[in-house]
């Protein structure tokens, strides 16, 4: 209603509210360009640029000084930190760094923005923007998202500042300057109102320096605005950090400690700092009477106090936010496993989201695999270690076996459902070589819940005939168990390897053996009938159970090949070329023979 | 001049051209190296291993190997 007045009595302030519209408008076409180039590239830079902490900040400062957008940058942080791509030291690191790299902002409005007729440069921007908006090719998308956006960002900063300028000689709202601490706290509230409202400290402090150079408002309060502007600008990381996991709360919790910090710092030791810009700018030949300057520099040494300040407290401040937000616990906790990485904050970027996803399947394996040695009447402690496999079977989990179904409904169906639930939602905005690799991910999600269900169905002829008094029928199904053993082994050691050769030689070693050790078309079951050594009724268990245990070998090893061979190494590179196909298998099997 | 060709000029005066074959060829190098390495510790493995269901096991292994690295070489000289 107040905006409504406002447009409807002053046709400056129309000006000034349509150059912030504008304004705010370039930084949402803006961001949705970076969104489109940040996908495949962002992931690899950022393991690579944060494993240290002042790399960290680096990456924070140089991302955020090329977006001008250290909301964008937070929110894509906590979109990182919710896929597990990032730690949360790291994840403070970053926010650190964006707070300094969005003081570029200020600078920028304050020496470039200002002085030349910045709409000019706004509409070839914008024509060229639309064009490549217009394009079928993403990258060309992007360019035209980010050409707009700069184009729109331009064009608000002219109304602002237009708008400012007609104001003055209407309106002066330099009367209304409140002076002291009092002031200061009084304009540091509007600059956290203000910036809530508008969602971005950028378009704030553009509004700030504006309003400044055409004198509508105070030095001093204007520093208080900025003060203000750098707090507000926490409620886009708290925003984007409700839908994230618990690392994205305590990250955005850093990030409203660190600003409230900061400002804090700021407003105590205004007059020093000031004294200080004071000193700054004659040491600089900067006109005494140039705020805009001066308060581009004020921005900037107080958030440099800030990162000194807040620096070596960070580990202190990550053990305090993992005390005081804690993951809920609910009282099926124990009993119910869900997902550990699929939150909305992930959706962000179809490169986090497909992380995210990465990772939430191997969480399922991990409870698959568990399902299937416990379902087999294996301890996985043993699988996994180097014990001969004959000593593995002879010992048992547990005196009678597990309920696979009870298992399943607990550790597995919710985890799956929210996969191929998430998967659907993230795919609305991948392209098409995202949606083909999601769709290799979901065939490793249908592969593990089929290798269950095969276990359960081969679990009861198991228990029941590797204590039987028939030596035959007992050999074929210890054969079977001590064959899926191995399986269970070679898989876990191709999960578990970074060594390209030794996943390729045993992806090819499982297929190998799926074929080798199905009694079906080995002859195995045929001599077994033909002698008469089992009777019916045991030949048709065998030979279902057999079925069962090949399509477990076949999906483990097809979930394998997706799963564990790593997003850009050699092996998936040339994965077509050096796979072995089901002919080789049959050629090499036959040589055998 | 398109958009297209003015990608492809750009391409060809990067010498990016046929990317995509080259990182293949890389790819396919590197892995044919550590293929060869893998070989000769199983080689070596098999030499001093004295139980024999343990030899057969190696001796599988080092069939695989083998046989990859024969197609791994057959696959490269085919993308040149």
């Amino acid at each position: 209603m107040v905006l409504g007045y406002g447009l409807w009595m002053s046709p400056n302030f129309k000006e000034i509210a349509t150059g912030v519209a504008i304004f705010l408008f370039g930084m949402l076409s803006l961001e949705q360009g970076f969104k489109i180039f940040s996908g495949g590239i962002l992931d690899k830079v950022l393991k690579k640029s944060t494993d240290k902490l002042y790399k960290s900040i680096g990456f924070g400062i140089i991302s955020t000084s090329i977006m001008q957008s250290s909301s964008l940058v937070s929110v894509l942080t906590i979109s990182f930190l919710g896929a597990g791509l990032l730690g949360l030291s790291q994840g403070i690191g970053i926010i650190f760094g964006a707070n300094l790299g969005t003081t570029t902002g200020a600078w920028l409005v304050a020496a470039y923005g200002l002085k030349v007729n910045i709409a000019s440069y706004a509409m070839p921007m914008l024509v060229f923007g639309i064009v490549f908006l217009f394009q079928k090719s993403s990258s060309l998308k992007g360019i035209g998202y980010i050409l707009t956006g700069l184009g729109f960002l331009f064009l608000g900063i002219h109304y602002m500042k237009d708008g400012f300028e007609a104001f003055k000689t209407t309106i002066d709202l330099s009367t209304y300057a409140v002076g002291g601490y009092k002031g200061l706290f009084i304009f540091s509230l509007i600059g956290i109102l203000a910036t809530v409202v508008m969602q971005s400290s950028h378009a704030t402090l553009v509004l700030i320096i504006t309003a400044l150079a055409a004198g509508q408002i105070s030095y001093e309060n204007a520093l208080a605005l900025a003060i203000g502007a750098n707090v507000g600008t926490t409620i886009t990381a708290i925003i984007g950090a409700m839908s994230s996991n618990i690392d994205g709360k305590r990250l955005a919790a850093a990030h409203l400690i660190f600003n409230l910090t900061t400002g804090l710092i700021a407003i105590v030791f205004i007059y020093q700092i000031m004294f200080l810009v004071d000193n700054i700018a004659s040491y600089f030949s900067i006109v005494q009477d140039n705020y805009t300057i001066k308060l581009a520099i004020f921005h900037t040494i107080f958030n440099t106090i800030g990162v000194i300040v807040m620096v070596p407290f960070i580990d202190k401040l990550v053990v305090f936010l993992e005390k005081l937000l804690k993951p809920k616990e609910s009282l099926d906790s124990i009993k119910y496993d869900t997902v550990k990485y699929l939150n909305d904050s992930v959706l962000e970027l179809p490169s986090t989201a497909m992380g995210a996803l990465i990772r939430e399947t191997k969480h399922l394996y991990d409870n698959s695999f568990e399902i299937i040695t416990h379902g087999l009447n294996l301890k996985r402690s043993r699988i996994i270690s180097s014990a001969e496999l004959e000593e593995v079977i002879r010992e048992n989990y547990s005196k009678k076996y597990i309920n696979i179904e009870d298992f399943y409904h607990h550790k597995i169906k919710g985890i799956y459902g929210d996969i191929i639930d998430f998967s659907a939602k993230a795919q609305a905005d991948m392209s098409p070589e995202y949606i083909e690799e999601l769709y290799k991910l979901k065939l490793a999600n249908r592969d593990m819940v089929e290798a269950i269900k095969n276990t359960k169905h081969l679990q009861k002829n198991i228990v029941k005939y590797s204590s039987h008094t028939n030596k035959y029928i007992k050999e074929e199904y210890s054969n079977i168990k001590i064959n899926l053993a191995g399986l269970l082994r070679n898989v876990n050691i191709i999960a578990t390897t970074d060594e390209e050769d030794v996943t390729l030689l045993l992806l090819s070693k499982v297929r190998l053996n799926t074929q080798k050790y199905d009694i079906i078309s080995n002859g195995v079951l045929d001599n077994l009938i033909r002698n008469r050594h089992i009777t019916n009724q045991m030949a048709t268990s065998l030979m279902n159970d057999s079925v069962y245990a090949y399509n477990i070998r076949n999906n483990l090893v097809n979930m394998a090949e997706i799963l564990f061979v790593e997003r850009s190494s050699d092996l998936e590179n040339v994965k077509d070329e050096m796979y072995i196909t089901q002919g080789e298998v049959d050629e090499i099997l036959d040589k055998k023979d | 001049m398109g958009v297209k060709k003015f990608i492809h000029n750009v391409l060809k005066s990067l010498n990016m051209e046929d990317f995509e074959l080259k990182s293949k060829k890389k790819s396919l190098k590197t892995l044919l190296q550590k293929l060869k390495k893998k070989r000769v510790k199983i080689l070596s493995e098999l030499e001093f291993e004295s139980n024999q269901a343990k030899r057969v096991i190696i001796k599988e292994e080092l069939e695989l190997i083998t046989f990859h690295i024969k197609k791994g070489k057959k696959k490269l000289s085919n993308l040149k």
